[in-house]
Formats: structure tokens, C-alpha cells, sequence
């Protein structure tokens, strides 16, 4: 969960800068040369800042801690959603467990965590308003959800993707029962309020550090198709790869309940299953959310389809679950797990660069000027090395494209690969052993090997 | 749904076009005439790679047994797609390149005016039909070069219809046994994926079984399928090499790192254009179920289910999963529309057809014929009455080392010993430049991963790529601008720049 790419020590790293110098949100780069003292629009810091407080309590493991503790709670959140909105416990259990391994490929200790949590207990209230749910607790909980969203992380797009998704499914209602005047009145109800209802969101999401240009911000870098096909996890899926066969699994279910169950879906279910079926087939971070959108509505078709042997065992569960007082035990229990489990201190030596971190340290004249660094290692580099600053790291939307194609041009050895380490005064790198540009440095005359093992080569240029 | 009656009056017209005449004459005209037919021979180098073997093949007669194209191997060849190779070497022979672009325009439009023909033939709308046979078309496109998977589609076509036609009692036991097993003699000497064939054939006799069993009838079909699947299965050994094509292409299909470097065995990138028809047919088939929520039965499950999944795996599956499911949607569609014929679309869609069916009744397929007649003399004119070609189609300067060639060719002091070459210029190479033969070409499935490791080595390049180009005995390389390896060489002293231009730099080891 924090070692699969660089960003949670990144986001630890931001958050523990704006916990030490009060700095409350970050206004200015102080992490890297190459855009040192540039205006940062910060639209994580709230997140970042409980990741921070997380890691000066147990490290890593403490955002471990946090990120478990957010997705552990979301799919119980989902599992207890569906049992209720279908009565059927055993088909919630099913589909909670089938969306758990389905989302499994972005379970990180990353801001994105929060997004997972909050967009079940957005969706759970715009179903609940669906079922006859008062219009004021739809605004308020919504108005109260987008606030943290929108503080939390940039994915609180989804929830007005999905908000807007019912809007359009209540105007397709419309024309639909335009022939019944009492559905028909219902159907305008609705619209109305979720008129307002996206009215008072988007008001009150620009309740962030950065206002209204929170939104230009992250909906200039959805449009960016540069960053969308650099990222990798914005990369489609891989069903070649066996993480990926939770996700499978999913659409296989999809698939089959639309062809058996037939389910009789009302317009705002249908285009959630589509968009975001379209979303999670596009790239790989939207599978968790389309798992959350969308696990209520295939439960409630299975539910509806469910054979005898199913209702019956769901009622027993149902009985279990009633009379059961289960939740202290399960606290106990996870907390003895927690607390007895060896706790991840460092990052793992071998894919991380901690030996040639620490040889650094060991050695701190010899690298004086600015670093070139592998772009996945940028976020350890924050954290393990904050005496250096890096290159670049997990924060693509503030680089930007230039610089992202400059250090593409030197990592790929592209013929102006020299070009981004004269202008930034480059003067020793810090790549994977692997890496194609140690070959070239090997070949200049004035670079020089200056430390190597298994994971990280380091070269420095002679002043 | 075609309300309009039959005019007994209408006299044909021999020269007005069907709807699927269009279809065909449409996308033939629009392949072989426009740019698209560069892109049809040139979007990789297997174009010319095939065509190489097949002129090989052509001059001596005989079937390749061991590779005389690579520096690097010299092993044993599966030749799995010898007929097709022969077959475009033999177009091209005749034409050049507007030879292959013919071939392929002809068998891809063909294609789909089967696919056209079978949706009428099954009772779609003819706009429904058009419509559907569009999406189908946008899903494959992304796959249309003149390569020998061209026959599978055409075959795969072929074989889902003639099943799904047994599966409707719509043709007889005696023909499926006659025409299928003929008809995969044919396509395991055309190109290696004749086990798409097997594939469906298999379906077909487990959903057949599954209903069988669960509706308690006779099992009399699934057994007949059975047979069919276990005759087919015996003709797939006419081939020149016998069972050990069968198990040279089940190596290839279980080594999933062999399959993982090549890029179109990779599962779809839905960031792409070219994935576009894709995504539009799988919106088609969602909103389907969703609207029309048709009752599929085990044998429609297993091929959505079965092709979709496939489809998913590796793009190059996406074209069978587009032909062998239009069929499916059609159906659902029509279904849903009888049982509802006042939906404002249906209502369009029926007064546009009464005015196609009109027209359609005096209308053929002739026009088919006058149209590939024209085209073929267009390029037939240099070899007819010479000079220039009116339709000049090469592998552009802009993408290939044409000039690099012409330059080596023309001093062929400048590079001694053996080549490094970059992976998608392998083909053209073979073909245009046959008097050095390059390091590495497509048919990872030949050479092995041993090979795939050396070339990736350099390629990358990683620590190790000297001592590959001593293995090799490589002397010269010939890459990209923009190629890694390009660096290490320009600031290494036993390396020399002998070719430049924007698109490609020969380096050359100092003796």
C-alpha cells in the first residue's frame, strides 16, 4: 500500500512541511529545483495533513493504518448499503466481496482513499433520495460530503459526474411517464431538486484554499491528453496480468446479469452502468469507483432474481447479523492484528533506493547541486532525502507537460537528452541500475560513477 | 418488419447496387483508392514480411522449412500461413503493392458484405442491418492491413453463420459436414488462427449440450457438433507440417511473455482512436440488454461471454468479437422491435426501408464485379500499356528507411558485418533490402524467447548490450532518430555515423 509508487511518502512528505512551518494549505513549492517557490494549487491538503499526523505517530505503518482504515470502512459501508436496500444479505456479502477484489488493484495509502469512502456514502444518499428520501437531507449531507471532498481530493469530480447522471436520469423520467400527470409530477419533483442540489454543491465546493480554480485546475488536467496516457494508472487494464482478474470477474457479472436477471433498470441506474463501466474500462483508477456506483444496482437485480436457496440463506446471515454484537470483538481483534504484525519502517530495499539514500547521507560532499531522479522515486526521495531537492516527482498536475517532456526527453535518451541537465545545472543522478541514461553518463567524460548496486546507480558530474 | 409488398413488375437493373453491393463497393473503392491502401500495406512492416516468404515460396517451389531471412536464427519455421503468403506474394507479383492493397480491400469488403447479406437473410431491418454492419465495421478497422488474418475473418464470418444457421435447423447435417471441414482445410493452410474455427465450433456443441440438459431434450445436436468439431479437428492436420503446427501455435498461445511483447496480443488501450469502434459496439450491446433486454440462450451467452472476454485479452480478437456477435444484436434488436413496432424509431426506421426495399428488389450484385474490374485495370496500367503508376503505393519515406536503403545499396562499403535493426522496420527490410539480412523481424513466435531477450537487451538498451552485439556479431545498426541506442553509439569511440536524414541513423563499428 506504500510502496507500489512514491506518492505515499510524497503526500506524507507535503503534509508534514504544512504540520512543521504551518503552512496551512501549501501555497509554494519547496520539494524540487526545477519548480522551486512556483504556486502549487493544493487540492489535497486536508488529506495529506492526516497522512502527515498518521506517519509522525508509526511511520509508514501509520499510513498503512489510515488507508486500511478508509477502505476497510467503505466496503463495510457498501456491504451494509446493499443488505439494506435489498434485504438480502447474502447476495450484499457476495457483491462486497466481489467489488473488494475487483478494486484491489488501487488499494494505496494515498488520498484517493478518501475518495473511495466518501463516494459510497455519496451514492448511499442519492439511492436514498431515489427510494423517497427527503429533499433536505439529500442537501445537507451532500453539501457536507462535498465540502471534505473537495478538500480531500480532486476525485470529487466522480461525485458530480454521478450527481449529474441522475439529473440526466430524472429529465429522461420525465419525457418518459409524460403521459401519467401523477409520475409525471414526481418526475419533476425530483428534477428540481436535484437541480438545486447540484447548485448548492458546486456553490459550496468552492469553499477550498483555491476556489474556483480548484475546478480549472483539475478539469484542464482530466483534458490533458499528455497526462491521461503518461500516468500509468490511468492506463486501461492489463487482462493479461492476474491483478487484474478481479475486475474480470466484475464484468463478467455485469454481463451476465444484464443477460439472465434482466433487470428492469430505472434511466439514472442504466447510464451509471454505462459511464462508468466505460470509465473503469478506460483506465484502471476508475475500477474502484465503478465497483461502488454501480455494486447497488447489480444487488438489487440479483436480489430481485435470487433462487429459494439464496433468500434462505440470507436469512439466516440476517438473523446472525441482527443478534450478533460482533463489533467490539472485531475492533479486539483487528487492533491485536494491528498491533502485533511487524510494522513496515522502510520503504523495501529492494526496489527502493535506501542503500544509495543512505550512502548520500553517509557522503553529503559529494553531492552538492541540483538531482536528476527516476520520476517513481521522486516521492521517497521527499521523504527520505528532504536535504535534496528533487527533479520531479508524483505531482504531474504541477509540473506540468513541459517539464514532463523534458525529463521524458533525458530518461529516453531522446537526442536532446542533455538539454533539461545543463538548464536545470544537473549535477549528479540518482536512476535505476537499469536505467539507459547511466550508459550514456558512463560515456561522458566529465560524469562519473559514484555509487551502484542491484536498484540505483548514482552519477556525479564533475564541477 | 417489411411491411411493403413485393411488385412483381420490378424489372432488375443490373447495374443499380444493393444495399450490401454498396457496402462492398463503398469500402473496396474507399480502401484501394484512397490513402488508406498505404496504410493497409504499411502500418507495419508484416506486409512485406509475408510477402517475401511468399515470393520465396513462388521462385522455389516449396514450402519454408528452415529461416534464411534473420542473421540470428537459422532454426527450424512453422510456415502457418503459407497459402496466404502465396497468395499476396503472387498479387504482388502481378501488381506490386497495389497487388496486396487489391487482396486485401477485396477480402475485407467481402467480409462485410457477408455480413450484410446474413443480417437480411435473417430478418433485420435493411437500415438495421446497415447500421449494425457499420459498428461491426468501425470495431475492425482497427485491424485492417494486408495480412494473412484477413482469411480468418472472413472464415471466422463464415463459420459463425453456417453454425448458427445449423443451430436454427436452417441448413442440413450433410452440408455442415461437407462445406466446414473443406472449408478449415483451407483456412489452417491460410493463417494460424484456424483455431478461432475450433473455437466456435466448440461453443456450440457445450452450449447446445448445457440447453439440452437443462431443457431435458435430446442431445442429437450437440453430438452431431461434436463429430463436426472432431472432423474439423482431423482436417486441420492437412497441413505441410501436421500436428506440429497445432503444438507450435499452443506453445505460442501458453507463453505469456511471448504473448505480452506483442503489442497486438495486448489487451485493448481504450485511449486510442483505432478503440473506438470498440467501445461503440460494446455501448450497442450494453444498451441492448439494458433496453431491450432480449433472453439470450447458453449458446449466445457462451459466445458474448466467451469472444468479449477474448476481446479483452487481445485486441486482435476485438474483429471476431464485432463479427460473430452483429448477428446476436441484430436479432435482439428485431426481436424487440416486432414486439413493440410503435417506438418512434422503428416507425423511421420501417418508412426508410419501404423506400430501400423498393429500389433493393430491381437492384444486385453485379456492380460488385464492374467496380473490382475498374479498379484492377487502374492498376493493371503500368504492366498493361507502362509507365507510371496512377495509383502509387509504397512504404512511405516518412516512416521507413527508404533513403537509408538506397544509400547503403548504393555504397555498400559503408557497414560490413551484420545489422541491428529496429523491430518494426524487420519486415521492410527483409523485403527491400534482401542482401543484408536483419537482426529481428515480428515472428517472435519463430525465433523464441532467447532472442526476444537479446534484441529487448539492446533495444531498451539495459547493461549486457555489447556483449549481445558480440553474440551476433553485430557491426551496424540502422534506427529510429529518436532510438536510445542511437546516445550510447554517438559518444562511443568505436562507433561511426555513416547515414543521417530526420528519420534514420546508420552507425557503423569502426575496424
Amino acid at each position: 500500500m506504500v510502496a507500489s509508487d512514491g506518492d505515499a511518502c510524497m503526500h506524507w512528505a507535503v503534509g508534514d512541511y504544512m504540520l512543521q512551518t504551518g503552512h496551512i494549505p501549501i501555497r509554494a513549492d519547496v520539494f524540487s529545483h526545477t519548480r522551486f517557490g512556483q504556486p502549487i494549487v493544493s487540492k489535497e491538503w486536508l488529506s495529506e495533513i492526516i497522512f502527515a499526523m498518521a506517519g509522525r505517530r508509526a511511520g509508514l505503518f501509520g499510513l498503512v493504518v489510515v488507508a486500511a482504515l478508509l477502505i476497510a470502512t467503505t466496503f463495510a459501508l457498501l456491504h451494509r448499503q446493499m443488505a439494506q436496500e435489498t434485504g438480502n444479505h447474502a447476495v450484499a456479502i457476495f457483491l462486497a466481496l466481489a467489488a473488494a477484489c475487483a478494486a484491489c488493484t488501487h488499494w494505496m495509502a494515498r488520498p484517493h482513499a478518501f475518495t473511495f469512502l466518501l463516494a459510497v456514502l455519496w451514492a448511499g444518499e442519492l439511492r436514498r433520495f431515489e427510494r423517497g428520501g427527503t429533499p433536505r437531507r439529500l442537501a445537507i449531507c451532500l453539501g457536507l460530503l462535498t465540502l471534505l471532498w473537495v478538500n480531500l481530493h480532486g476525485g470529487y469530480l466522480a461525485g458530480f459526474l454521478t450527481l449529474g447522471i441522475y439529473w440526466l436520469g430524472a429529465g429522461i423520467e420525465l419525457i418518459l411517464v409524460r403521459t401519467d400527470p401523477a409520475r409525471g409530477n414526481g418526475a419533476r419533483h425530483k428534477l428540481k431538486v436535484l437541480t438545486g442540489v447540484i447548485g448548492l454543491c458546486a456553490v459550496v465546493s468552492l469553499l477550498n484554499p483555491n476556489g474556483y480554480e480548484l475546478h480549472v485546475h483539475n478539469l484542464g488536467f482530466l483534458d490533458s491528453g499528455f497526462f491521461t496516457n503518461w500516468l500509468a494508472e490511468y492506463a486501461s487494464s492489463d487482462f493479461h496480468a492476474p491483478d487484474s482478474r478481479g475486475f474480470l470477474a466484475w464484468l463478467a457479472l455485469t454481463f451476465l446479469t444484464l443477460a439472465i436477471v434482466r433487470p428492469r433498470l430505472s434511466p439514472s441506474s442504466a447510464i451509471l452502468l454505462v459511464v462508468w463501466t466505460y470509465y473503469a474500462l478506460y483506465s484502471v483508477r476508475n475500477i474502484p469507483l465503478l465497483v461502488i456506483f454501480v455494486g447497488p444496482i447489480l444487488a438489487s437485480a440479483l436480489a430481485e432474481a435470487a433462487p429459494l436457496w439464496v433468500r434462505r440463506l440470507s436469512g439466516r446471515l440476517r438473523e446472525v447479523d441482527e443478534t450478533s454484537r460482533g463489533w467490539p470483538i472485531v475492533g479486539a481483534v483487528a487492533l491485536a492484528v494491528v498491533m502485533s504484525v511487524p510494522h513496515p519502517t522502510e520503504m523495501i530495499a529492494r526496489k527502493w533506493p535506501v542503500a544509495a539514500v543512505e550512502f548520500i547521507k553517509q557522503h553529503p560532499e559529494q553531492f552538492e547541486g541540483n538531482m536528476f531522479n527516476q520520476y517513481l522515486w521522486g516521492g521517497y526521495l521527499m521523504e527520505a532525502l528532504p536535504e535534496h531537492r528533487v527533479f520531479v516527482d508524483g505531482r504531474t498536475d504541477f509540473y506540468g507537460e513541459p517539464l514532463l517532456r523534458q525529463y521524458d526527453n533525458t530518461y529516453l535518451l531522446h537526442t536532446n537528452w542533455q538539454e533539461a541537465l545543463l538548464q536545470y545545472h544537473v549535477s549528479w543522478t540518482l536512476m535505476p541500475t537499469q536505467s539507459r541514461l547511466n550508459l550514456v553518463l558512463a560515456l561522458l567524460p566529465n560524469w562519473h560513477l559514484a555509487y551502484s548496486n542491484d536498484v540505483a546507480t548514482i552519477f556525479r558530474k564533475e564541477p | 418488419m417489411n411491411d411493403a409488398s413485393p411488385n412483381p413488375e420490378a424489372r432488375p437493373r443490373w447495374w443499380l447496387p444493393s444495399l450490401s453491393a454498396m457496402i462492398w463497393i463503398a469500402l473496396f473503392l474507399g480502401l484501394s483508392l484512397t490513402s488508406a491502401r498505404i496504410v493497409l500495406i504499411s502500418a507495419d512492416s508484416d506486409p512485406a514480411l509475408h510477402r517475401r516468404l511468399g515470393e520465396w515460396m513462388i521462385q522455389n517451389r516449396a514450402i519454408v522449412r528452415t529461416d534464411n531471412l534473420l542473421h540470428t536464427y537459422h532454426g527450424p519455421v512453422v510456415s502457418n500461413e503459407w497459402l496466404s503468403e502465396v497468395l499476396f506474394a503472387g498479387a504482388g507479383h502481378a501488381l506490386g503493392w497495389n497487388g496486396s492493397v487489391f487482396l486485401a480491400a477485396a477480402l475485407i469488403a467481402t467480409c462485410f458484405w457477408l455480413l450484410h447479406r446474413l443480417l437480411l437473410a435473417d430478418g433485420t431491418d435493411p437500415v438495421l442491418a446497415s447500421g449494425l454492419v457499420f459498428v461491426a465495421m468501425l470495431a475492425c478497422s482497427m485491424h485492417w492491413l494486408a495480412r494473412p488474418f484477413l482469411f480468418t475473418h472472413l472464415l471466422a464470418l463464415v463459420f459463425a453463420w453456417q453454425l448458427r444457421w445449423f443451430q436454427n435447423e436452417r441448413v442440413t447435417t450433410r452440408r455442415m459436414f461437407l462445406l466446414l471441414p473443406a472449408l478449415m482445410v483451407l483456412w489452417v493452410n491460410l493463417h494460424g488462427a484456424f483455431i478461432t474455427g475450433l473455437v466456435l465450433i466448440a461453443m456450440y456443441t457445450l452450449g447446445s449440450a448445457i440447453s439440452a440438459w437443462r431443457q431435458s431434450t435430446s442431445l442429437r445436436r450437440s453430438k452431431t457438433l461434436a463429430a463436426l468439431l472432431l472432423v474439423c479437428g482431423v482436417a486441420t492436420l492437412v497441413n505441410p507440417n501436421g500436428w506440429e503446427l497445432h503444438v507450435h501455435i499452443l506453445n505460442f498461445l501458453r507463453s505469456r511473455e511471448l504473448s505480452t511483447v506483442t503489442t497486438e496480443f495486448a489487451s485493448p488501450n481504450f485511449h486510442t482512436e483505432g478503440m473506438r469502434g470498440f467501445v461503440l459496439l460494446l455501448l450497442v450491446m450494453v444498451t441492448t440488454l439494458l433496453v431491450a433486454r432480449p433472453q439470450p440462450d447458453t449458446t449466445d451467452l457462451l459466445l458474448v461471454g466467451g469472444w468479449g472476454y477474448l476481446a479483452l485479452l487481445s485486441a486482435r480478437n476485438v474483429p471476431i468479437f464485432a463479427l460473430v456477435t452483429t448477428p446476436l444484436l441484430a436479432q435482439w434488436i428485431t426481436e424487440f422491435a416486432q414486439a413493440h413496432p410503435d417506438v418512434w424509431w422503428m416507425r423511421l426506421c420501417r418508412r426508410w426501408t419501404s423506400q430501400i426495399t423498393t429500389l433493393g428488389r430491381t437492384a444486385g450484385d453485379i456492380p460488385i464485379v464492374v467496380a473490382a474490374a475498374c479498379v484492377l485495370l487502374v492498376m493493371a496500367k503500368p504492366a498493361v500499356v507502362g509507365g507510371a503508376s496512377l495509383l502509387p503505393t509504397d512504404f512511405p519515406p516518412s516512416r521507413y528507411p527508404t533513403s537509408a536503403v538506397n544509400y547503403l545499396r548504393a555504397h555498400p562499403g559503408v557497414v560490413r558485418g551484420e545489422m541491428f535493426n529496429y523491430f518494426l522496420w524487420g519486415g521492410y527490410l527483409e523485403f527491400d533490402f534482401p542482401e543484408r539480412r536483419p537482426f529481428i523481424d515480428s515472428r517472435n513466435v519463430m525465433y523464441g524467447l532467447d532472442l526476444t531477450h537479446d534484441f529487448l537487451t539492446v533495444n531498451e538498451p539495459k547493461p549486457g548490450w555489447e556483449a549481445v552485439f558480440a553474440k551476433y556479431n553485430v557491426d551496424w545498426t540502422i534506427l529510429p532518430v529518436q532510438h536510445p541506442l542511437n546516445r550510447i553509439l554517438e559518444l562511443s569511440p568505436q562507433w561511426t555515423l555513416v547515414f543521417s536524414n530526420q528519420l534514420t541513423l546508420v552507425f557503423s563499428r569502426l575496424p
